[in-house]
Protein backbone atom coordinates (compact mmCIF):
# COMPACT_ATOMS: atom_id res chain seq x y z
CA UNK A 1 0.00 0.00 0.00
CA UNK A 2 1.71 3.42 -1.25
CA UNK A 3 2.17 5.94 2.07
CA UNK A 4 0.27 9.15 2.66
CA UNK A 5 1.21 11.90 0.08
CA UNK A 6 1.92 14.10 3.17
CA UNK A 7 4.74 11.19 4.31
CA UNK A 8 6.29 10.89 1.07
CA UNK A 9 6.70 14.65 0.93
CA UNK A 10 8.33 14.71 4.81
CA UNK A 11 10.41 11.90 3.36
CA UNK A 12 11.88 14.21 0.77
CA UNK A 13 12.45 17.08 2.62
CA UNK A 14 14.48 14.52 4.68
CA UNK A 15 16.18 13.24 2.16
CA UNK A 16 17.28 17.14 0.75
CA UNK A 17 18.31 17.29 4.70
CA UNK A 18 15.80 20.05 5.78
CA UNK A 19 13.73 18.30 8.37
CA UNK A 20 14.90 15.36 10.93
CA UNK A 21 12.38 13.43 10.18
CA UNK A 22 8.58 12.50 10.80
CA UNK A 23 7.33 13.24 14.54
CA UNK A 24 10.68 14.77 15.73
CA UNK A 25 10.73 18.25 13.61
CA UNK A 26 8.20 17.62 10.64
CA UNK A 27 4.41 17.06 11.79
CA UNK A 28 1.66 16.25 9.32
CA UNK A 29 -1.85 17.95 9.26
CA UNK A 30 -0.88 18.66 12.95
CA UNK A 31 0.96 22.04 14.69
CA UNK A 32 2.39 20.73 17.94
CA UNK A 33 3.10 23.20 20.66
CA UNK A 34 6.59 21.74 21.11
CA UNK A 35 9.36 21.92 19.72
CA UNK A 36 9.52 25.29 18.96
CA UNK A 37 11.08 24.96 15.60
CA UNK A 38 8.89 22.68 12.98
CA UNK A 39 7.63 22.00 9.76
CA UNK A 40 3.94 20.84 9.34
CA UNK A 41 2.77 19.88 6.11
CA UNK A 42 -1.26 20.55 5.95
CA UNK A 43 -3.54 18.83 2.88
CA UNK A 44 -6.60 20.93 2.19
CA UNK A 45 -9.05 20.74 -0.30
CA UNK A 46 -8.13 19.87 -3.70
CA UNK A 47 -10.12 18.41 -6.73
CA UNK A 48 -10.55 15.21 -8.29
CA UNK A 49 -10.73 16.22 -11.80
CA UNK A 50 -7.68 15.49 -13.90
CA UNK A 51 -8.90 14.43 -17.66
CA UNK A 52 -7.62 11.43 -18.82
CA UNK A 53 -4.95 10.58 -16.06
CA UNK A 54 -5.68 8.76 -12.60
CA UNK A 55 -3.76 11.74 -10.91
CA UNK A 56 -6.29 13.69 -8.63
CA UNK A 57 -4.69 18.19 -7.71
CA UNK A 58 -4.73 17.64 -4.36
CA UNK A 59 -3.74 21.01 -2.06
CA UNK A 60 -0.76 21.01 0.53
CA UNK A 61 0.48 23.93 2.65
CA UNK A 62 3.90 23.94 4.13
CA UNK A 63 4.18 26.18 7.09
CA UNK A 64 7.31 26.81 9.03
CA UNK A 65 7.44 28.07 12.48
CA UNK A 66 11.07 29.35 14.10
CA UNK A 67 11.94 31.19 17.07
CA UNK A 68 13.49 32.91 14.88
CA UNK A 69 12.39 35.14 12.13
CA UNK A 70 15.08 34.62 9.73
CA UNK A 71 15.69 31.39 9.86
CA UNK A 72 11.49 30.50 9.33
CA UNK A 73 11.89 32.30 6.41
CA UNK A 74 15.10 31.13 4.92
CA UNK A 75 13.72 27.29 5.49
CA UNK A 76 10.88 28.23 3.75
CA UNK A 77 12.36 29.40 1.07
CA UNK A 78 14.74 26.18 0.82
CA UNK A 79 11.78 24.36 0.94
CA UNK A 80 10.03 26.55 -1.61
CA UNK A 81 13.28 25.92 -4.03
CA UNK A 82 13.47 22.03 -3.44
CA UNK A 83 9.64 21.84 -4.43
CA UNK A 84 10.22 24.14 -7.37
CA UNK A 85 11.08 22.59 -10.55
CA UNK A 86 10.64 24.17 -14.39
CA UNK A 87 9.46 21.06 -15.42
CA UNK A 88 7.18 20.81 -12.16
CA UNK A 89 7.68 17.15 -12.05
CA UNK A 90 8.77 16.31 -8.62
CA UNK A 91 9.98 12.89 -7.32
CA UNK A 92 8.78 12.27 -3.69
CA UNK A 93 9.79 8.70 -3.45
CA UNK A 94 10.96 5.72 -5.98
CA UNK A 95 7.23 5.37 -5.74
CA UNK A 96 5.69 8.95 -6.06
CA UNK A 97 6.20 11.17 -8.63
CA UNK A 98 3.65 14.75 -8.90
CA UNK A 99 3.32 17.53 -10.61
CA UNK A 100 4.19 20.09 -8.12
CA UNK A 101 3.02 23.71 -8.99
CA UNK A 102 3.82 26.31 -7.02
CA UNK A 103 0.66 28.91 -5.73
CA UNK A 104 3.06 31.74 -4.11
CA UNK A 105 6.36 32.28 -2.48
CA UNK A 106 6.48 31.93 0.96
CA UNK A 107 5.24 35.06 2.89
CA UNK A 108 4.60 35.55 7.02
CA UNK A 109 1.59 34.31 7.94
CA UNK A 110 1.60 35.45 11.85
CA UNK A 111 3.24 35.62 15.16
CA UNK A 112 1.91 33.38 17.62
CA UNK A 113 1.67 33.68 21.45
CA UNK A 114 4.55 32.09 22.15
CA UNK A 115 6.06 34.57 19.82
CA UNK A 116 7.13 32.15 17.25
CA UNK A 117 7.76 33.06 13.87
CA UNK A 118 5.15 31.13 11.02
CA UNK A 119 5.87 31.45 7.40
CA UNK A 120 3.63 29.77 4.77
CA UNK A 121 3.21 29.32 1.09
CA UNK A 122 0.69 26.80 -0.67
CA UNK A 123 1.75 24.41 -3.50
CA UNK A 124 -0.33 22.17 -5.63
CA UNK A 125 0.29 18.49 -6.12
CA UNK A 126 -1.14 16.52 -9.24
CA UNK A 127 -0.41 12.91 -8.20
CA UNK A 128 -2.20 9.50 -7.21
CA UNK A 129 -4.81 9.21 -4.40
CA UNK A 130 -3.52 7.54 -1.35
CA UNK B 1 -2.36 28.96 -57.80
CA UNK B 2 -5.88 28.71 -57.38
CA UNK B 3 -7.97 32.00 -56.62
CA UNK B 4 -11.36 32.50 -55.27
CA UNK B 5 -13.14 35.42 -56.30
CA UNK B 6 -16.13 36.78 -53.77
CA UNK B 7 -18.22 39.29 -54.80
CA UNK B 8 -20.88 41.60 -52.49
CA UNK B 9 -23.58 44.21 -53.13
CA UNK B 10 -22.39 46.87 -50.92
CA UNK B 11 -25.47 47.23 -49.47
CA UNK B 12 -25.00 43.70 -47.96
CA UNK B 13 -21.50 44.47 -46.73
CA UNK B 14 -22.71 47.78 -44.48
CA UNK B 15 -25.69 45.71 -43.39
CA UNK B 16 -23.12 43.20 -42.26
CA UNK B 17 -20.81 45.43 -41.03
CA UNK B 18 -23.63 46.83 -38.85
CA UNK B 19 -24.56 43.54 -37.73
CA UNK B 20 -20.95 42.89 -36.52
CA UNK B 21 -20.79 45.98 -34.53
CA UNK B 22 -24.02 44.89 -33.32
CA UNK B 23 -22.53 41.59 -32.04
CA UNK B 24 -19.07 43.01 -30.79
CA UNK B 25 -20.83 45.75 -28.78
CA UNK B 26 -23.50 43.52 -26.99
CA UNK B 27 -20.29 40.74 -26.40
CA UNK B 28 -18.04 43.51 -24.60
CA UNK B 29 -21.50 44.61 -22.50
CA UNK B 30 -21.94 41.05 -21.53
CA UNK B 31 -18.87 39.86 -20.43
CA UNK B 32 -18.63 42.71 -18.36
CA UNK B 33 -21.72 41.34 -17.23
CA UNK B 34 -20.79 38.00 -16.86
CA UNK B 35 -17.72 38.71 -15.20
CA UNK B 36 -19.82 41.00 -12.60
CA UNK B 37 -22.21 38.18 -12.53
CA UNK B 38 -19.48 35.68 -11.66
CA UNK B 39 -17.63 37.81 -8.50
CA UNK B 40 -21.32 38.19 -6.96
CA UNK B 41 -21.61 34.01 -7.39
CA UNK B 42 -17.95 33.67 -5.66
CA UNK B 43 -18.12 36.40 -3.26
CA UNK B 44 -21.48 34.92 -1.44
CA UNK B 45 -19.82 31.32 -1.61
CA UNK B 46 -16.90 32.97 0.02
CA UNK B 47 -19.16 35.08 2.67
CA UNK B 48 -20.48 31.31 3.23
CA UNK B 49 -17.28 30.62 4.52
CA UNK B 50 -15.38 33.23 6.07
CA UNK B 51 -14.90 33.30 9.82
CA UNK B 52 -17.93 35.53 11.45
CA UNK B 53 -16.79 36.01 15.00
CA UNK B 54 -17.42 39.61 14.97
CA UNK B 55 -18.62 40.06 10.89
CA UNK B 56 -15.71 42.59 10.27
CA UNK B 57 -14.03 40.08 7.46
CA UNK B 58 -17.14 39.74 6.04
CA UNK B 59 -18.25 43.83 5.84
CA UNK B 60 -14.95 44.21 4.22
CA UNK B 61 -15.65 41.92 1.26
CA UNK B 62 -15.84 43.39 -2.20
CA UNK B 63 -15.65 43.08 -5.65
CA UNK B 64 -15.40 45.29 -8.84
CA UNK B 65 -14.69 45.18 -12.27
CA UNK B 66 -12.67 46.66 -14.63
CA UNK B 67 -11.92 46.86 -18.92
CA UNK B 68 -8.44 48.06 -19.61
CA UNK B 69 -7.07 48.29 -22.87
CA UNK B 70 -9.94 45.39 -23.98
CA UNK B 71 -9.37 43.09 -20.97
CA UNK B 72 -12.09 42.58 -18.34
CA UNK B 73 -10.67 41.87 -15.11
CA UNK B 74 -13.19 40.91 -11.65
CA UNK B 75 -11.03 41.34 -8.12
CA UNK B 76 -13.08 39.81 -5.34
CA UNK B 77 -11.64 40.76 -2.00
CA UNK B 78 -11.53 41.27 2.01
CA UNK B 79 -10.01 44.28 3.51
CA UNK B 80 -11.93 46.99 1.49
CA UNK B 81 -15.06 48.90 2.14
CA UNK B 82 -13.12 51.34 4.51
CA UNK B 83 -11.22 48.42 5.69
CA UNK B 84 -13.51 47.64 9.16
CA UNK B 85 -11.49 47.35 12.59
CA UNK B 86 -12.33 44.33 14.70
CA UNK B 87 -14.30 45.73 17.63
CA UNK B 88 -12.26 43.01 20.11
CA UNK B 89 -8.58 43.16 18.51
CA UNK B 90 -8.81 47.01 17.32
CA UNK B 91 -6.91 45.58 14.21
CA UNK B 92 -8.69 46.93 10.48
CA UNK B 93 -9.49 43.83 8.77
CA UNK B 94 -6.46 43.92 6.05
CA UNK B 95 -4.26 43.31 9.00
CA UNK B 96 -5.35 39.93 9.86
CA UNK B 97 -7.31 38.29 7.09
CA UNK B 98 -4.48 36.58 6.04
CA UNK B 99 -4.04 34.84 8.72
CA UNK B 100 -7.47 34.08 9.15
CA UNK B 101 -7.35 32.74 5.14
CA UNK B 102 -4.11 30.46 5.72
CA UNK B 103 -4.07 28.81 9.71
CA UNK B 104 -5.35 25.48 8.92
CA UNK B 105 -5.06 24.88 12.36
CA UNK B 106 -7.73 27.45 13.85
CA UNK B 107 -11.06 26.43 15.07
CA UNK B 108 -13.92 29.18 13.64
CA UNK B 109 -17.24 28.41 15.60
CA UNK B 110 -18.84 30.07 12.22
CA UNK B 111 -17.00 29.69 9.13
CA UNK B 112 -13.27 28.19 7.86
CA UNK B 113 -9.64 28.99 6.72
CA UNK B 114 -9.14 29.02 3.34
CA UNK B 115 -13.08 30.83 2.77
CA UNK B 116 -11.70 32.76 -0.59
CA UNK B 117 -9.40 30.62 -2.08
CA UNK B 118 -11.81 26.80 -1.86
CA UNK B 119 -15.02 29.47 -3.39
CA UNK B 120 -12.72 30.06 -6.25
CA UNK B 121 -11.25 27.27 -7.16
CA UNK B 122 -14.22 25.73 -7.17
CA UNK B 123 -16.00 27.93 -9.26
CA UNK B 124 -13.30 27.83 -11.73
CA UNK B 125 -13.76 24.62 -13.09
CA UNK B 126 -17.16 26.08 -14.25
CA UNK B 127 -16.21 29.54 -15.50
CA UNK B 128 -15.49 29.00 -19.00
CA UNK B 129 -18.96 26.98 -19.56
CA UNK B 130 -20.67 29.66 -17.53
CA UNK B 131 -19.27 32.49 -20.10
CA UNK B 132 -19.72 30.77 -22.99
CA UNK B 133 -23.37 29.98 -22.38
CA UNK B 134 -23.83 33.84 -21.39
CA UNK B 135 -21.77 35.52 -24.79
CA UNK B 136 -23.82 32.66 -26.65
CA UNK B 137 -26.92 34.08 -25.71
CA UNK B 138 -25.70 37.36 -26.92
CA UNK B 139 -24.44 36.53 -29.69
CA UNK B 140 -27.74 34.72 -30.50
CA UNK B 141 -30.34 37.49 -29.54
Amino acid sequence: MANPLLLDMVLYLHNKGLVEGDGVDAFRDFLPEAPDNVVTLYEYTGSPTVNYETAVNRSVQILVRNTNANSARELALEIYRVLYSTSTRVDFTAERFAAVYIRQTPFKMRIDESNRIIYCFNVGVTTSID
Amino acid sequence: MPKVRIKFEEGTLSDFDAALKTVLKNTSYTSIRAVEEDCKEVLELSLAEVPRQTDTLAISAYYSVKEENNIIKGEIGYGGNGDPVNPITGSPASEYMVAVHEDLAAFHIHGKAKYLEDPVRAYTEGFGDSLYSKLKKAVES
